[in-house]
């Protein structure tokens, strides 16, 4: 099938599962350059997202939680003017001023830049979560005094420029409201997770229930869409009580090289295969 | 309107030609534009499109041509059409009704059209033989590629 114009190859891959997507650019060099265009990445996020989930007990997160000294957060955004992925890392200590870094995914060099914002802040720990609208990361954080709780928004397009919304008495003149009703029997813990492509905002249940729903809101016609999760419900049997972390944004990265950066960096990875691994950075 | 204004006839590749209600072949923003624009008379000579494509586009057509009236029982119901329509086609019709839904521009039948073949990929080798993609790269490279995305290949 010679005929088959570009655009339409990009439509049809762009349905196909990651690995094969993958697997195809390394069959010819024809394709690995039809496939690696920075349209076809953009196209294959607009598609429905897969979702990841990941059970947590309670028990064994509270007690881990008092050991941990060093309070890292990591959030993905995606740079729709560069079409590239961008993660924002944010380490604070006890006694130590905050360190704020940027890595670019997909350039082959894994540098973490430096960045200084204007506001020292420390993103709370759900953040870590932050949501993407756009190209501008979104997140909770505490000021310094640790009393003040404010939103960040941090634009990841390429100028730099980090703005904040201060929440006094949860006024805000300026920020949009959004306001959605769930049906009556869903009225429950929902956690944000994510936003799409398309722009709705994720929101899944925080706690492991049967049957287990996940929900797009989307903002413009301000409507709410339930997902029932259906499959490897024996995983979601009842046993006990259970934190679930949903993860929107699970391998859309096709340029992420995993070679290139266990090369560089087998010193500073114990493993890499989720963007979770790149918390486990050193020290300078 | 006249009788004959309501319809219009569609003519395929191979000369055959199928007279459909205007409302059904104006799915088609191609179509659409020609009729539009009066640059075409109340025959359209459809090139890039054999007579059997044809048919199964103006069948897909004529399901979704604008029905009147109720909600979601009817859009659940041509759901199911749609699923039983490209069910028993094989790639290369699916692949025809693609380039057929491309060119006559009906964004619906295209998108059902291209999940189809995504739905029916089992392997993606087979999708490769049936592309007729052809490997070019030096054994070394093949081998620094595959390496490189390595994580694709584990079961």
């Amino acid at each position: 099938m010679d005929s088959l114009p570009i655009d339409l190859i990009h439509d049809i891959f762009s349905r196909l599962p990651t690995k094969s997507i993958v697997m195809s650019r390394c069959v010819s060099k024809q394709w690995e350059s039809i496939l690696c265009r920075p349209v076809f990445t953009e196209l294959f996020l607009t598609r429905p997202p897969r979702l990841f989930f990941a059970l947590k007990d309670i028990v064994a997160m509270n007690g881990t939680s008092s050991h941990c000294l060093r309070h890292i957060v990591h959030m993905k955004g995606f740079d729709p003017i560069d079409k590239q992925f961008k993660v924002l890392l944010c380490m604070s200590r006890p006694l130590f001023e905050c360190d704020y870094r940027i890595l670019t995914l997909g350039t082959g060099e894994m540098c973490w830049r430096k960045i200084k914002p204007p506001l020292t802040h420390y993103p709370t720990a759900d953040s870590s979560q932050g949501i993407c609208i756009d190209g501008v990361l979104y997140y909770f954080a505490r000021e310094k005094d640790e009393r003040l709780c404010v939103i960040i928004c941090f634009d990841v397009r390429p100028t730099f420029e980090l703005c904040m919304w201060v929440l006094e008495d949860y006024e805000i003149q300026e920020a949009p409201k959004y306001a959605c009703t769930f049906p009556d029997s869903k009225l429950i813990d929902v956690d944000v997770v994510g936003v799409t492509a398309t722009g709705e905002i994720v929101l899944s249940e925080i706690y492991r229930l049967k049957p287990y729903y996940v929900f797009y809101f989307n903002p413009e016609s301000n409507s709410l869409c339930s997902v029932k999760i259906q499959g490897n419900h024996e995983v979601l049997e009842d046993r006990s009580y259970q934190r679930v972390c949903t993860f929107v944004d699970y391998v859309e990265d096709l340029n992420f090289n995993m070679r290139a950066h266990l090369l560089q960096d087998r010193h500073r990875f114990e493993s890499i295969n989720k963007f979770d691994a790149l918390s486990l950075l050193d020290d300078d | 309107m006249s009788k004959s204004e309501k319809k219009i006839v569609l003519k395929s590749l191979d000369n055959e030609a199928f007279e459909v209600e205007k409302a059904v072949a104006l799915q088609s923003q191609t179509i659409w534009v020609m009729c539009e624009d009066k640059c075409v008379g109340n025959e359209i000579p459809l090139e890039n499109v054999t007579g059997q494509i044809l048919a199964k586009v103006i069948d897909y057509c004529k399901k979704h041509a604008v029905v009147d009236g109720d909600g979601d029982e009817s859009s659940e119901e041509l759901k199911n059409w749609d699923t039983e329509f490209t069910k028993n086609m094989d790639q290369s019709t699916l692949f025809n009704m693609i380039l057929a839904a491309n060119y006559l521009n009906i964004k619906s039948l295209l998108n059902l059209t291209c999940q189809a073949v995504a739905d029916k990929t089992k392997t993606i080798d087979e999708f490769h033989t049936f592309l007729n993609i052809e490997n070019n790269f030096t054994p070394e490279e093949e081998a620094q590629i595959c390496q490189e995305n390595l994580w694709a290949f584990d079961d």
